[in-house]
This record gives C-alpha cells, sequence and structure tokens, in this order.
C-alpha cells in the first residue's frame, strides 16, 4: 500500500508535470531539512525546536495524504511541546520519522523523478 | 477609474507550502506576490505597504501575534491573512481580535476560500479608494472660493468671519434671509473644517413634524414607542465627530429645545427609551431666518439656549445689497445648467445684465437660479435678452428704476408694486407709503383707465 496520495497535489497544481514535478522536489527537499534540523535538536535537547520543525512540515505531508508520517509528526510536536516524553522515547521518535520520511521519499522518487 | 496593482506579500516558512501558495494566489493574473520565508526580510521590504500579507502563525525569527501587531501598526490598512497549521479556536479569535482579517487553516485545498478572501478585500480596498476620490470632490466642491461666488464687500467680509470658524469648534448660527444660502455656508464650514472627513448631517427643523423630531435627533430604542419596530440611531449619534446642522430652529419646539440644550451641555445623547447616555463630539452649526433675540422677548426660544447657541453669528447679506454679485452668479449659473444640460453656453446681453441688476430679489440667490434657468430654456439665441429675463414678483428695486419713465408713471409703479405686497389693503398701503387714501384711490383710477 502506497505511503501518499497525489491526486490532490496534481490538481492544485493545475495538472502542470512542470510544476508538479518542482512541488515533489521541493516536498523532498524541504522534508529532508526539516528532519535535519530534528535530529539537530534533539541532539542539542531543544524541545522547542523540535515542536518547530515537526510543525514546520507537517502541512505539505498532510497535502499529499503521508498519513503515517503526519501522525508522526504531530506526536513529536505536541509531546515536545508539552516535554512529556522521554529523551529516549523522543529519540526513537525521530528514528522513525526519519525512516517513515526516507520511505517516503524513495516512492515517490520512484514513481514520479 | 484604473485599478491599482494589489500586492500580497506571502511569509511562509515551510518553501513547499510557500510555493503552493504562491501559486495558488497567482491564479489570478491581477495580484503581484512577494515572497518571504521570515519575518525579517518582510520587515524590510514593509515600507512598500503591500494590500494583504498572508502569515504563518509560527515562523522561525517571530510568531504570528507579534508580526501581526507590527504590521497593523505600521500601517493599519494591509490586511493580513492567518494562514495556520494550527486548527486552534483561541488562537484564532486572539488574532482575529488583535487585527487580522481571516483565519485559514492549512487544509488540503485552500484555494477557494483564501481566493475568496482575497476578493473580498480587494473590493472593500476600490471601495475605500472611490470613497477617498468622492471625498476629494466633495471637499474641493465646497472649497470656500468656489462655493461662495462674489467680489461684494458685503460678501468678503462674511468670507472672513467664515474662515475665523474653520479651525475651531465654535457653534455658529447663520442667518439671512430666505435664499441667501444659509446651508451651503454651513456645508462649506464643515468641508473646510477639521471635520471635514466626517460626516455632515443637516435637520431642517421646520420639516420634521415635532412629535418626531425628538426621535429624529435622539434616536430610538425598539419598541420605546408604537412604530419602533427596530433600534434607531438619532442625528446627533450620526453626526458624531462631524457637524450637525440645524436648519430653521428658530421653529423648534420650545419643550424640545430643553433637551437640545442638556446634550450640548452633556455632550451625550439618550436614546427613547433607553437609560443608557451615548457620549458625543458634534459641532453644532444652526441657522434661522427669525430674530431669535426676539423669539427669546417674545418667550418662543430659550434664554438659555440661544446663548448656548449664539457662538458666532454670521448674518448673510441678502443679494440686493451684493451690486455686481447679481452677475457673478448668472454667470456661474448659465455655466452649471448648460454643462449639466450639455446645452452651448449662452451669454447675457447688456439690457438683460441691467434688467437683472435692476431687481431686489425677494427669494435672493435661490429666486436667480430659477430667473436664470427660465431665461436659459425661453432664450432661443446664443445671447440671453432682457425680455427673457422674467421675474416673478415685479417688485422695483428702488436703487435701480431703469427705463425712460416720468415721475408719475414711477409713482404709480411704486403704488401698484404696494397694492400686489400687500393684497389691495389701501389703508396698509397709504401708511406704508406715507400717502392719503384719496391719493392712493386717485392711483388706483389712474392705473385702470384704458392706455
Amino acid at each position: 500500500m502506497k505511503k501518499y496520495k497525489i491526486d490532490a497535489l496534481k490538481e492544485q497544481c493545475g495538472y502542470d508535470p512542470a510544476f508538479f514535478n518542482e512541488m515533489l522536489d521541493t516536498f523532498i527537499v524541504s522534508t529532508e531539512k526539516g528532519v535535519e534540523g530534528m535530529e539537530e535538536a534533539l541532539l542539542k535537547h531543544d524541545n522547542s525546536a523540535l515542536a518547530y520543525y515537526a510543525h514546520k512540515i507537517v502541512s505539505p505531508c498532510r497535502h499529499i495524504e503521508a498519513d503515517n508520517l503526519v501522525l508522526l509528526l504531530k506526536e513529536l510536536e505536541n509531546k515536545s511541546a508539552s516535554e512529556k516524553m522521554l529523551p529516549e522515547e523522543m529519540n526513537e521518535l525521530v528514528k522513525k520519522i526519519r525512516s517513515e520520511s526516507e520511505e517516503l521519499k524513495e516512492e515517490l522518487k520512484k514513481e514520479y523523478l | 477609474m484604473k485599478d491599482s496593482p494589489f500586492t500580497i506579500c506571502v511569509i511562509e516558512d515551510n518553501e513547499w507550502y510557500n510555493k503552493l501558495l504562491v501559486h495558488t494566489i497567482l491564479l489570478n493574473p491581477d495580484y503581484i506576490v512577494k515572497t518571504y520565508l521570515d519575518a525579517a526580510s518582510f520587515l524590510k521590504d514593509l515600507n512598500e505597504v503591500p494590500n494583504v500579507v498572508t502569515l504563518d502563525v509560527r515562523l522561525p525569527d517571530s510568531n504570528g501575534k507579534d508580526l501581526l501587531t507590527k504590521i497593523k501598526s505600521f500601517h493599519p490598512s494591509i490586511e493580513v491573512i492567518i494562514i495556520s497549521e494550527q486548527d486552534d479556536v483561541q488562537t484564532a479569535v486572539d488574532l482575529l481580535q488583535s487585527g487580522a482579517y481571516d483565519y485559514i487553516v492549512k487544509e488540503k485545498d485552500i484555494r477557494g476560500r483564501l481566493h475568496n478572501t482575497l476578493d473580498k478585500i480587494r473590493n472593500k480596498n476600490k471601495l475605500i479608494q472611490k470613497i477617498n476620490v468622492l471625498e476629494k470632490e466633495l471637499i474641493n466642491k465646497y472649497d470656500l472660493g468656489k462655493t461662495l461666488l462674489g467680489s461684494s464687500s458685503a460678501l468678503k467680509e462674511c468670507i472672513k468671519k467664515i474662515e475665523k470658524t474653520l479651525e475651531n469648534n465654535i457653534t455658529v448660527v447663520i442667518t439671512g434671509e430666505t435664499g441667501t444660502g444659509k446651508e451651503v455656508v454651513a456645508k462649506a464650514i464643515h468641508y473646510n473644517s477639521v471635520r471635514q472627513k466626517k460626516n455632515f448631517v443637516p435637520v431642517n427643523v421646520a420639516a420634521i413634524p415635532s412629535e418626531l423630531l425628538e426621535s429624529e435627533l435622539f434616536g430610538h430604542e425598539k419598541g420605546s414607542f408604537t412604530g419602533a419596530v427596530s433600534r434607531r440611531i438619532g442625528k446627533f449619534e450620526e453626526a458624531d465627530q462631524g457637524t450637525l446642522f440645524l436648519d430653521e430652529i428658530g421653529e423648534m419646539d420650545i419643550a424640545l429645545q430643553a433637551k437640545i440644550l442638556r446634550v450640548l451641555q452633556e455632550k451625550e445623547v439618550v436614546r427613547i427609551g433607553s437609560n443608557t447616555p451615548v457620549k458625543v463630539d458634534v459641532r453644532i452649526l444652526t441657522a434661522t431666518h427669525r430674530n431669535l433675540k426676539e423669539e427669546v422677548k417674545n418667550g418662543k426660544f430659550r434664554e438659555d439656549l440661544f446663548y448656548r447657541l449664539m457662538g458666532f453669528p454670521i448674518d448673510l447679506p441678502p443679494l440686493r445689497s451684493r451690486g455686481q454679485d447679481v452677475l457673478i452668479l448668472a454667470k456661474h449659473f448659465i455655466d452649471c445648467f448648460c454643462k449639466e444640460n450639455k446645452m452651448e453656453l449662452k451669454l447675457l446681453s447688456e439690457e438683460a445684465k441691467t434688467k437683472l441688476l435692476g431687481y431686489n430679489y425677494p427669494g435672493n440667490i435661490r429666486e436667480l437660479k430659477s430667473v436664470i434657468e427660465y431665461a436659459i430654456v425661453i432664450s432661443n439665441e446664443k445671447e440671453i435678452k432682457s425680455e427673457d429675463i422674467s421675474f416673478v414678483s415685479d417688485e422695483l428695486h428702488p436703487e435701480n428704476i431703469s427705463g425712460d419713465l416720468t415721475l408719475r408713471q414711477y409713482e404709480l409703479k411704486i403704488v401698484e408694486t404696494y397694492l400686489k405686497k400687500y393684497n389691495n389693503d389701501v389703508k396698509v398701503v397709504a401708511e406704508k407709503l406715507d400717502m392719503g387714501l384719496a391719493t392712493i384711490y386717485r392711483m388706483i383710477k389712474e392705473l385702470n383707465k384704458p392706455e
């Protein structure tokens, strides 16, 4: 089963293949930057930065219905903001986000780029 | 009116969402978009004053509320649309109360909502632009030099007095015969004063039945009397921060005068059916053709209100005392009428000018305007002739009697005029002209003799 649904994005891009590809490229780059930001924040034990990066990349993920990744990002955002998570749990969650985002990226690249 | 460019600044730190917003907005080719990834880079360009800013609540270097406050304090006319991941009612309410125009949640397709909001803002801006143009036209229309035409010393004296009332809020009482332009002067004072951008609210006291006047002036609450089907704001509230012009103040019922006095003293009104006073900041201009001092003596006008209103009296001169102004005004009325009716411009013949100058205009400027409009319509040539000028009243202007008449003929004409004026009451005419009754009767006989 696919990790995303892309129809809404195609429609929003006006079925313009060049713009659609540009948006996918940007998605991959900005999600990667966001995950890198989370990993850095984790090393610095900076919870507010963790919440910020999770918040920053969740909207595009929701747009392409990458539901698994959205759930992980929302969990990280909420828990890091409320500081209810142990460092090892947080570490685990960021790893899951990294892995989910890598899989998503590969699927997208394989199919569209 | 040509549409001015409509600029939208997109502030969104996620590159992907930033691109999507720009693409969505540019679906309307009339929009110009500038894009920013953080608050600092946007603030550098804020002095370019965009029409709209779309703002993400969470930015790397600022939060939405702070940036919204900065934008609104820099230029309140910039509309801010918050576009947020957070579907949080309290945040939305906070931001809307802080001046945001709309709050849009980042859902899968925000295209419809975003364009709807942008269209609304654009239409609102167009209306504001139109209002500004109309305001300027209105202010220009009531420029003192364009409103009060003439070069007579009587008018110049009057303009000097009017100018004294422009930089302050002094209450002005404008007196003068009917048709001398009391309302025009009131408008000129308002539109040249510091209150020019606020409402000018005229109320003709004589034209409103006294039982309705109180509600008209103070407003009423729903159900406060039979027929009060909804709350209504009164003229005082309508004129808040502007000017209320009470025309024919001398006709006001004495009971209502007491209530007006209270408003002037307390600077607050209480709507009929309400107990809550509403603060008002209103400049009062009044006009009357009556001698208010006499009215006070006769017990028809409250003395306290008289002194309250008598801040700065301006007495408008009758047209008959303004000499050559008659011709300046006549030319102005010809220009206006021909322009309005898309007619070729007409001129006044020398005889027509002499005739116009020889009349005493009991109806003043209003009468002159009617006389001129009639003459334009009746005249068949480019030049308005003496015979095209027709006066409703045949009263002679004693200072300007023209024509080759004998003294006896002038006497007969004067008597004839007075008889018309006093409904053929010979006794009154004799008294007014200080002539014997028999003399008047003899002259009537002479007047009735066939030529």
